[in-house]
């Protein structure tokens, strides 16, 4: 009897645990780091805003490099994952570049384009619940990687409108395109 | 002296430079591709000595060259090497410059060439056209083909 008692006790315990939001920040913000140690990448930490910044090569001969942060957002209660695609671009193409963002946003699953016209800047983000990699740890990995992959379309698509100054209609056109190679391509390997 | 005839080591025989050329010698920054290879003048073949003594990836030998620069280099002409050489690091940091702030941030073109100008502490207008041209070489030799759909390696990550 006393021991089922203790039994109940440590799953309440273990309940109020996982209700509270802080617990899994500490954790979470703890198996980031730990995540990124174990990388050998280069990066940066903001222990006091609870992100790391970094650079990855976006192509295979390492010429195109993009800013990636990671964050932990207690108030959202979401791990965060962005990377910077423009970090001040023209003016004039604010409106082009808000089409290809909602087209974006429109077919995304998961991923977010945010555009900042004071700024001009371009942002994309994924965000999952912290409560996810508080409970299974390689979380971290799998929401990294699927930000990585995501972001190389985005990148693909905003370089064509920003540096090759095409029309976002045919820019999502061949995107759609692109997804659906990768996806038969996928298909084919599996 | 060595009177032997190798394939051109800069086209590989076809007596034109391509993209792939480019890449190869790792000259996005310098040439275009041409109808007519200026390592072997389209023929196709060199002499070993000349093969022995240039490097295919020369980036001075190329179809629009002064043939009285181009003798005084092949005499060594100290001044012609020091002025390529100075050339060489300007392209450098030129093209470096625009992949790191224009590609990678995506930063406009306006905004580019402002720092750029600030930096080398010279008037915009003076660098406008070698800009311009840098931006059009970066966007064929570098940024075309890896937009495109065949190239993109889905499985490529860096975890």
């Amino acid at each position: 009897m006393i021991k089922k008692y203790k039994e109940i006790n440590e799953d309440i315990k273990k309940y109020r645990k996982l209700r509270n939001v802080h617990n899994r920040v500490s954790t979470v913000w703890l198996s980031l780091k730990r995540y990124y140690e174990q990388s050998g990448c280069n990066y940066g930490t903001y222990e006091s805003m609870k992100f790391i910044e970094t650079t990855y090569a976006i192509n295979e001969k390492h010429q195109i490099y993009k800013k990636f942060q990671y964050h932990i957002d207690e108030k959202a209660d979401l791990l965060k994952s962005l990377v910077w695609i423009s970090e001040g671009f023209d003016s004039d193409k604010v409106k082009n570049i808000l089409i290809l963002s909602s087209h974006l946003n429109t077919l995304m699953n998961g991923g977010l384009v945010r555009v900042d016209p004071k700024n001009c800047t371009i942002s994309m983000e994924m965000g999952t619940s912290l409560l996810v990699p508080y409970l299974y740890e390689d979380e971290i990995h799998t929401l990294c990687v699927k930000h990585f992959n995501l972001s190389k379309d985005i990148v693909w698509a905003f370089n064509r409108l920003l540096i090759f100054d095409e029309d976002p209609v045919f820019i999502i056109v061949d995107l759609m395109k692109k997804v659906d190679k990768q996806q038969n391509k996928t298909q084919k390997q599996n | 002296m060595n009177n032997k005839i190798i394939d051109c080591p800069r086209c590989l025989g076809k007596g034109f430079v391509n993209k792939e050329d480019i890449k190869r010698l790792k000259r996005e920054f310098f040439w275009i591709e041409g109808p007519h290879c200026a390592f072997c003048d389209g023929k196709k073949h060199v002499k070993y000595d000349f093969a022995n003594r240039f490097n295919a990836d020369d980036w001075y030998i190329t179809s629009d060259l002064d043939k009285g620069k181009f003798q005084r280099y092949l005499n060594d002409d100290e001044e012609i090497l020091n002025e390529i050489r100075h050339t060489e690091q300007y392209v450098y940091y030129f093209g470096n410059y625009i992949m790191e702030h224009h590609v990678s941030r995506g930063l406009s073109k306006e905004k580019v060439i402002a720092s750029l100008a600030r930096e080398l502490e010279i008037e915009i207008a003076d660098i406008r056209e070698d800009f311009d041209g840098m931006i059009e070489q970066i966007k064929t030799n570098i940024l075309n083909e890896k937009l495109s759909v065949k190239d993109i390696d889905i499985n490529n990550s860096p975890f």
